[in-house]
C-alpha cells in the first residue's frame, strides 16, 4: 500500500509543480488561465501534505477530483470550449507531463481505495473505476460549466487581446506582438444592413453589436433636444437629414451659444471611416467620438457635463423611452446609463448608409443614371492628372476607410495647402489639424479627407467651412492650394512646404470643370436624405397626432 | 528594399539618387510580387506555392511593405512591415529565381472594397479599370524648404481678401514647382466602359516587370530591391506636373528612363529589357 501512496504523492507533487511553474506566464496574457493553474498547483501538493499524516475517508473525494477531475476539466476545455481564452492551452511537454502525473495519481488512488485505505475495502474493481471516473467527469464538468458561464462577466480575466497561444516558448507570431496593429476579428453581425454589391459590411466593435432596437432608440435620442442640458439642441441640430446630416453653417454653435472651431460634417456612411472627426488619428470608434459633443466643455456642445443625473432622469421617466431602452438592452435591470445611450447613438449613426446615388445606380447597371457630363466628370475624377481619387478613392470616396475585413487599417491625413501663414506652412492657431493632437510639426494642417458622398449638400467646405461652394473647392485644387492675399490669414498655401505632394494643381477647361461638378452632384443620394428610417421621429409623431 | 547599400526606410534622406544626384526621402515604399518561380538545375521553372496567410499573400501574389507609417510616411500608410515571401516548392536543387513585379491581370481588376488582403489596400489601388498600383514608391526630392525657392514668383493680384472667407486663387501660372516625385507603376490602356468598370480584355500596357536572378541559393540568398540602381538613369531634378513623377502614363515625360530601367517598353507595356531594380545578395 505504501508503494501506491508514494505514487500518489510523487505524481501530484509533479503535477502541482508544473502547474505552478507555468502559472505566472499564463497570468500575464490570460489572467484566468494563470489563476486556475496557480490554484491547481497549490491544491495538488497541499492535498498530499494533508493526506500524508492521516488517511481519512473524507480525503478520498478531493484526491480523485485533483487528479481525475483535473484531467476531465482539461479534456472538456480542449474538446468542447475554453473559458477565458481564445484557444486552449496547447498540447506540449507541460500538458503531457501533468496529465500523465494526474492519471498516475488517479490510478494509484483507485488502487488504495480498492485495498481499503479509505475505510472499507471496495469489491468489484470495474464498478469502482466506473464510479470514480463518473465522479471525476461530473466534478470537472461542474467547474468547467461554471467557468464558462462566468467568463462573459469577467472580461478582465480573459485572454489579453491580440495574444495567441503558441506554447511556452512564447515566440509571438501574431501581429500585435510583432509591433503593428491589425484589425481585430469583428463580432458576429445579424443586423440587416441591406448593402448593395461593392459595399462591404462595416466594422462594428465587438462590444456594441448592431440591433434594430438600438438603432430605433438611437434615432429618438439623436433627434431629442432633451439630450442637451438646457434642452435647446439635439444631435440633429447640427446634423440635418436634408443636408446629408451636415448643417449648412461654416462653423456651428453649441447649446450655450459657443462657436465651434470646425465645420459639422455629414454623417453619411460614417460607419466606414478609419478615424472620426476632422483630425484625430487615435479616435477610431463612434462610441468614443460621441462623447465629445455630449460631454465636451471646450467648447460646450450638448453641455451634459455637470447635469448628468438631470438629463438621464428625463429619459428614465418617459414611458416611451422606458420601452425602447428595455428593447434595446434586454436583460439589463437598469439600462438607463450613459454607456447605453452612447451605444444606441453609435448604432443609429452606423445605420446611416448612403448607397443609392445616381453613381451607385450606374454601377448597378442602370447606364442611364449618369448624364454624359457626369460620366466625363467621373473619368476626370479618376484620372492621374487630377489625382482626386488618391485621397477620395474607393466606394466611399475617402482614403480613410475601414470595413469589416480590413487587415491594415490606414488613417490618412493630408495638408491641402489651405493656409500658409508664415511661409513654413502654418495654419491658424485654433485649427492646427493632426498637430493639435500629436504635437508633431510635420502634422501641421493635416486633416482627414471627408467622403464625397452627398458632397453637393454639405456646403460650406473644409474643416473650418472657409470655402463656400463646390466650384471654389475645385478651383482651389486646380491652383494647387489657396493663396490668401490679405487679412490675418494671408499667405500662399500653394507654396506650403507641408502640402501633400498630390495637391500639385491641374488645369481644367470650363467644360471640364462643369463635368467634374456634374459627377460630384451625381453622388447626391435622394433616397438617403428622404429615408423615413433616418428622419425625425418627433416630427412624424406630431404629424400623426396633430 | 535598399538605396544602394542602405535600407530604404521612412524618415531618412538619401543623397545622390538618379542621374542628377538628387537628395530624396520616402513617403511610401510598397510593391506587389507575383508568379514566383524557382528554376532547377534542368532549367525548369517550378512555381512557388505561397502560404495563404490571409494577410500578406493571396493566391500567387504577395505584398512587400517597407513603409511603417512613421515620419514622412505618416500622411497615409500603416505600421505593418513585410520583407518576406513565404512559400514552398518540392525539394530539389534550385539555381535561379524568377518573378513578376505586379499583380496578374486575373486579380488586377478586383474591387478593393471586397477583395481579400493584401489586395484590399485602397492606397495601392487606382480603380476597377486601372487595377492596383504594382509599386508605390513616393519620394520627396530636394532639401526641405526648397519648394519655396523653386517655385515661380507669385502673381501679383489686386484682390482684397479677408480670411477665413474663401479666397482660392484662380490665377494662371500659380502652380508651384512640385517636389513630390511619385512612382506609381501599374497597367495602363485597360479598355472598359468607363473608369469605374473592370476591363474585359487584358490591358494594352500590362507593365508587369519580369525579373530573373541567376545564382539563387534558396537557403541563403537575399533578393534586394535597390532603388538607387532603378533610378540611376532617371533625372529626378526634372518633374513635369500632372502627375508628379511617373504614374505609368505612356505620354508622361517623366516615365521613359524609369521604364527602361524597369525593363519595360513604355509604349507597349511589354517586358523587353533587363530590369535594374532587383539583384541578389549572397553572403
Amino acid at each position: 500500500m505504501f508503494a501506491a501512496q508514494r505514487m500518489v504523492v510523487i505524481c501530484l507533487v509533479i503535477a502541482g509543480a508544473i502547474h505552478l511553474l507555468i502559472a505566472p506566464e499564463h497570468y500575464a496574457h490570460a489572467p484566468a488561465h494563470g489563476l486556475l493553474f496557480g490554484a491547481i498547483g497549490l491544491a495538488q501538493p497541499g492535498y498530499v501534505g494533508l493526506w500524508w499524516r492521516r488517511r481519512r475517508p473524507a480525503l478520498r473525494l478531493p484526491g480523485l477530483l485533483l487528479s481525475g477531475g483535473v484531467v476531465a476539466l482539461w479534456l472538456l476545455t480542449h474538446l468542447v470550449a475554453t473559458p477565458f481564452a481564445a484557444e486552449p492551452h496547447p498540447l506540449d511537454w507541460a500538458a503531457v507531463a501533468t496529465k500523465l502525473a494526474e492519471g498516475g495519481a488517479f490510478v494509484a488512488l483507485l488502487w488504495l481505495d480498492h485495498a481499503g485505505a479509505f475505510g472499507r475495502r471496495r469489491g468489484n474493481p470495474a464498478a469502482l473505476l466506473a464510479r470514480s471516473a463518473a465522479l471525476c467527469l461530473g466534478g470537472g464538468a461542474l467547474v468547467w460549466a461554471r467557468a464558462l458561464a462566468a467568463a462573459p462577466a469577467l472580461p478582465h480575466l480573459a485572454e489579453v487581446a491580440g495574444h495567441s497561444h503558441d506554447g511556452h516558448s512564447h515566440v509571438h507570431t501574431d501581429p500585435a506582438q510583432a509591433g503593428y496593429a491589425v484589425a481585430p476579428t469583428p463580432a458576429e453581425d445579424t443586423y440587416a444592413w441591406n448593402l448593395p454589391a461593392g459595399f462591404p459590411p462595416p466594422y462594428v466593435p465587438p462590444d456594441n453589436p448592431m440591433t434594430a432596437e438600438k438603432v430605433t432608440l438611437g434615432r429618438f435620442l439623436f433627434y431629442d433636444k432633451r439630450l442637451s442640458a438646457n434642452g435647446t439642441m439635439a444631435c440633429a441640430s447640427c446634423h440635418e437629414q436634408g443636408r446629408a446630416f451636415s448643417d449648412g453653417k461654416a462653423t456651428p454653435h453649441g447649446s450655450t451659444g459657443e462657436i465651434l472651431p470646425r465645420n459639422s460634417q455629414g454623417l453619411a456612411n460614417v460607419a466606414y471611416y478609419s478615424t472620426l472627426t476632422w483630425a484625430n488619428p487615435v479616435l477610431t470608434d463612434l462610441e468614443r467620438q460621441i462623447l465629445i459633443p455630449m460631454f465636451g466643455e471646450f467648447p460646450v456642445e450638448l453641455g451634459i457635463t455637470g447635469h448628468e443625473a438631470e438629463v438621464l432622469a428625463r429619459f428614465q421617466g418617459d414611458p416611451q423611452y422606458r420601452a425602447m431602452f428595455a428593447a434595446a438592452f434586454p436583460g439589463e435591470t437598469d439600462p438607463y446609463s450613459w454607456g447605453n445611450i452612447v451605444k444606441a447613438l453609435a448604432s443609429f449613426s452606423r445605420a446611416l448608409i448612403s448607397a443609392d446615388s445616381p453613381y451607385d445606380r450606374y454601377l448597378a447597371g442602370d447606364l442611364g443614371a449618369l448624364s454624359g457630363a457626369a460620366l466625363r466628370g467621373m473619368d476626370l475624377f479618376l484620372s492621374e492628372e487630377l489625382e482626386c481619387h488618391h485621397c477620395h478613392g474607393g466606394f466611399n470616396f475617402t482614403g480613410s476607410t475601414r470595413q469589416r475585413n480590413t487587415v491594415f487599417v490606414e488613417a490618412p491625413f493630408h495638408n491641402t495647402g489651405l493656409y500658409n501663414l508664415d511661409g513654413r506652412g502654418a495654419y491658424p492657431a485654433n485649427n492646427l489639424g493632426v498637430m493639435g493632437v500629436s504635437n508633431r510639426p510635420a502634422d501641421m494642417g493635416r486633416f482627414r479627407a471627408p467622403s464625397l458622398r452627398n458632397v453637393a449638400l454639405t456646403a460650406p467646405y473644409m474643416h473650418d467651412g472657409s470655402v463656400a461652394t463646390l466650384e471654389e473647392v475645385v478651383r482651389l485644387y486646380e491652383a494647387g492650394g489657396r493663396h490668401i492675399l490679405a487679412g490675418p490669414y494671408a499667405g500662399d498655401g500653394r507654396r506650403s512646404p507641408l502640402k501633400s505632394g498630390l495637391v500639385s494643381g491641374f488645369t481644367l477647361t470650363d467644360q471640364e470643370r462643369a463635368d467634374l461638378l456634374a459627377f460630384l452632384e451625381a453622388l447626391t443620394d435622394e433616397t438617403f436624405i428622404n429615408d423615413p428610417r433616418f428622419s425625425d421621429p418627433f416630427a412624424a409623431e406630431a404629424r400623426a397626432q396633430p | 528594399m535598399n538605396v544602394g547599400d542602405k535600407p530604404a526606410v521612412c524618415g531618412q534622406s538619401y543623397p545622390g539618387v538618379g542621374s542628377a544626384g538628387t537628395e530624396v526621402s520616402f513617403t511610401d515604399l510598397r510593391f506587389y510580387v507575383s508568379n514566383i518561380r524557382l528554376v532547377n538545375a534542368q532549367g525548369q521553372e517550378v512555381p512557388l506555392e505561397l502560404a495563404q496567410d490571409g494577410v500578406w499573400q493571396y493566391q500567387n501574389v504577395a505584398l512587400l511593405d517597407f513603409e511603417d507609417g512613421s515620419a514622412g510616411c505618416s500622411e497615409g500608410g500603416n505600421t505593418a512591415l513585410n520583407s518576406v515571401v513565404k512559400g514552398s516548392v518540392p525539394a530539389g536543387r534550385y539555381t535561379a529565381v524568377a518573378f513578376d513585379l505586379g499583380v496578374p491581370f486575373a486579380l488586377n481588376h478586383a474591387d478593393v472594397a471586397v477583395a481579400p488582403s493584401p489586395l484590399n489596400i485602397q492606397a495601392l489601388w487606382w480603380n476597377w479599370q486601372g487595377g492596383y498600383k504594382f509599386m508605390r514608391v513616393d519620394m520627396l526630392t530636394g532639401a526641405p524648404g526648397a519648394a519655396i525657392e523653386m517655385s515661380a514668383p507669385a502673381p501679383t493680384m489686386d484682390m482684397s481678401a479677408t480670411a477665413p472667407a474663401s479666397q482660392g486663387e484662380m490665377a494662371e501660372g500659380g502652380i508651384p514647382a512640385p517636389t513630390a516625385w511619385f512612382i506609381h507603376l501599374g497597367s495602363t490602356g485597360c479598355q472598359s466602359n468607363d473608369r469605374a468598370a473592370p476591363p474585359a480584355a487584358p490591358c494594352s500596357n500590362p507593365n508587369l516587370v519580369s525579373a530573373r536572378l541567376d545564382g539563387f541559393d534558396p537557403s541563403k540568398s537575399v533578393i534586394v530591391a535597390d532603388l538607387a540602381s532603378l533610378l540611376q538613369p532617371v533625372p529626378l531634378d526634372q518633374n513635369t506636373p500632372e502627375p508628379p513623377g511617373c504614374m505609368s502614363g505612356p505620354m508622361d515625360p517623366d516615365c521613359p528612363t524609369l521604364f527602361s530601367s524597369f525593363g519595360l517598353d513604355l509604349t507597349t507595356g511589354a517586358a523587353v529589357g533587363t530590369q535594374q531594380l532587383f539583384r541578389l545578395q549572397n553572403p
